[in-house]
């Protein structure tokens, strides 16, 4: 499989403190990465020593194929665009003259590209208007704009959604979803609205305290979330029994609670289970979404 | 780093700082000229071309300052810096093209500054020790020169040390001590009455600063060659842009 993106043991410390460790990752070409964690728990960091902001203090990584020891990593950077943290913006520029100003900076022959970034981000109607005037959310599709210049191969997107209202959201989402399908583009999208991250990656890293705590596709991840039955009874003993003998697949959570990943027909089951002395107190359609998921991985709910 | 130098220029223009600063330029001068005008009219003195022309050197330390200052912060903190990085910009180019930018904003203020100096003292008598045409230009070659090291030392400053605000008081506060200082050693080494008085090492310590650090230059008549002048900038131009090369290429940009 091709990467745009694969780090080798990666680490970074400032001082003492080691905010990433050991990372192994990698992004597959084509992909929609989902990137996710706590607050504080490496993921800007990762994305910093990625876009050549900081430099690893361990380990190393590939972009596009090109080590980051390599003198034509540079060069590499202008098939890579990016929003970290903060759109990078000139304020006393308007979107337009912004457009310019990084077909500029990438060495652009021509200027054609501005007209139809401007109407992709739905800013072309923003005429004179300084950046500096604009809305967060307008300033995000602008970051946005300036980060697709130059028909790049890798996007990074530090929480897209960040000061997008509903509609924005989901026109974004297309944007990104359309661009990764038509353009080939890969997208690694840093983003704590992790069902709105759901909805497009085809990739998942979960990250905690530096450490990569799992990489998975979005197939395996659904599998992890498959649709379940939540069911609350006397004796999980039992009723595992029950199950096992009817060759069901499920997953005992406590002495009380199991999931089973099956449609079940109510009136067999809850015939099974009074035969077999087990006594069904509820049953409920059960369906894991990522936070839970992420939840579960990750032990906690501070800062999602 | 061409192409970034491109941007760079570009983006002078649009932003507010250069602009700010040559109105403040244009203000000062024509207030400068007026208030002076009418304070020698009411007390029966006469206004002359030197003072118009000394005008600007007076206060370039400080203007020039701000005015790096200004530009290259809101570069920081508005994430340009980080964006030419990760647009595939060295690190080097990225700092010769902002030290650049520097030098031409310094290049911009004191061409204007001049122009309309010497349109200012144009109806102005020469007075008692006239100023030549040749010893304009030196007045405003040694300007710039000061100005583009300055530009370049304050630029030097700021990616350094971030676009933090930090930078910016610390780049004017720099500005008003090396001023200060500059008064100070003007002072002692040519006192107003009577004679020099240092000797040793201090007169040492103090010709050199007065020959060879550009913030002296600034607020006083040109009394040294020209190639003193070029020595002291260049030397202050190159130390900055070496060592702030230096610590760029390993800084880590938040």
């Amino acid at each position: 499989m091709e990467y745009v993106f694969r780090s080798m043991g990666l680490g970074k410390k400032y001082g003492n403190f080691t905010a990433l460790k050991d990372v192994n990752m990698e992004i597959p070409k084509g992909s929609i990465y989902g990137f996710v964690g706590k607050n504080g728990a490496g993921k800007t960091t990762l994305i910093r020593c990625l876009c050549g902001l900081q430099r690893p203090t361990e380990g190393s990584y590939e972009l596009m194929g090109v080590s980051c020891d390599d003198r034509n990593i540079t060069r590499t950077r202008r098939r890579l665009g990016a929003v970290v943290e903060s759109p990078a913006i000139y304020k006393a520029m308007s979107a337009r003259s912004n457009l310019i100003q990084q077909c500029l900076l990438l060495g652009l022959p021509d200027f054609s590209c501005v007209d139809e970034l401007l109407k992709l981000v739905g800013l072309s109607d923003t005429g004179k208007k300084k950046a500096g005037k604009f809305s967060l959310g307008m300033r995000q599709r602008l970051g946005l704009a300036v980060a697709l210049c130059g028909d790049p191969d890798f996007v990074i997107l530090d929480e897209p959604a960040n000061g997008l209202d509903p509609q924005g959201i989901i026109e974004i989402r297309e944007l990104i979803l359309r661009l990764n399908r038509e353009r080939g583009i890969s997208f690694l999208i840093s983003s704590h609205i992790l069902d709105e991250l759901a909805r497009m990656a085809t990739h998942y890293a979960f990250i905690d305290k530096g450490h990569i705590v799992r990489q998975m596709s979005s197939e395996e991840l659904q599998k992890e979330c498959r649709k379940s039955v939540r069911m609350k009874v006397s004796d999980t003993g039992r009723l595992a029994k029950i199950l096992d003998e009817k060759g069901l697949d499920y997953k005992i959570l406590g002495p009380d609670t199991a999931d089973v990943y099956a449609q079940l027909v109510f009136s067999d089951i809850a015939k099974d289970c009074e035969n077999a002395g087990c006594t069904i107190l509820t049953m409920e359609e059960h369906d894991e979404s990522l936070e839970a998921f992420y939840l579960s991985l990750l032990g906690g709910n501070e800062n999602v | 780093m061409f192409r970034v130098l491109h941007a760079d220029a570009r983006k002078l223009l649009f932003h507010g700082g250069l602009r700010e600063c040559l109105l403040t330029v244009t203000g000062y001068l024509l207030g400068f000229f007026l208030l002076m005008k009418l304070a020698a009219h009411f007390m029966g003195a006469e206004l002359y071309a030197y003072d118009i022309h000394s005008c600007y050197s007076s206060f370039a330390v400080f203007l020039v300052t701000a005015c790096t200052l200004m530009t290259t912060i809101s570069d920081f903190s508005d994430g340009c810096i980080r964006n030419k990085l990760i647009s595939g910009a060295g690190r080097s180019a990225v700092f010769l093209s902002a030290e650049i930018s520097g030098v031409i904003q310094a290049l911009v203020l004191s061409a204007v500054a001049c122009a309309e100096s010497l349109l200012l003292a144009l109806p102005l008598p020469d007075g008692a020790v006239p100023l030549t045409a040749g010893e304009i230009a030196d007045l405003w070659i040694v300007n710039t020169l000061a100005s583009m090291a300055i530009a370049v030392f304050t630029t030097m400053l700021i990616m350094v040390l971030g676009g933090r605000k930090s930078a910016f008081v610390t780049g004017i506060v720099f500005a008003v001590g090396m001023k200060i200082v500059s008064m100070e050693i003007t002072d002692k080494l040519y006192p107003a009455q009577g004679v020099c008085s240092l000797s040793g090492t201090k007169l040492a310590l103090y010709s050199f600063y007065d020959r060879f650090v550009p913030y002296a230059y600034l607020g006083m008549r040109p009394h040294h060659e020209l190639w003193v002048y070029l020595a002291g900038s260049c030397g202050m131009i190159l130390l900055s842009v070496a060592v702030g090369s230096l610590i760029f290429n390993r800084k880590e940009i938040q």
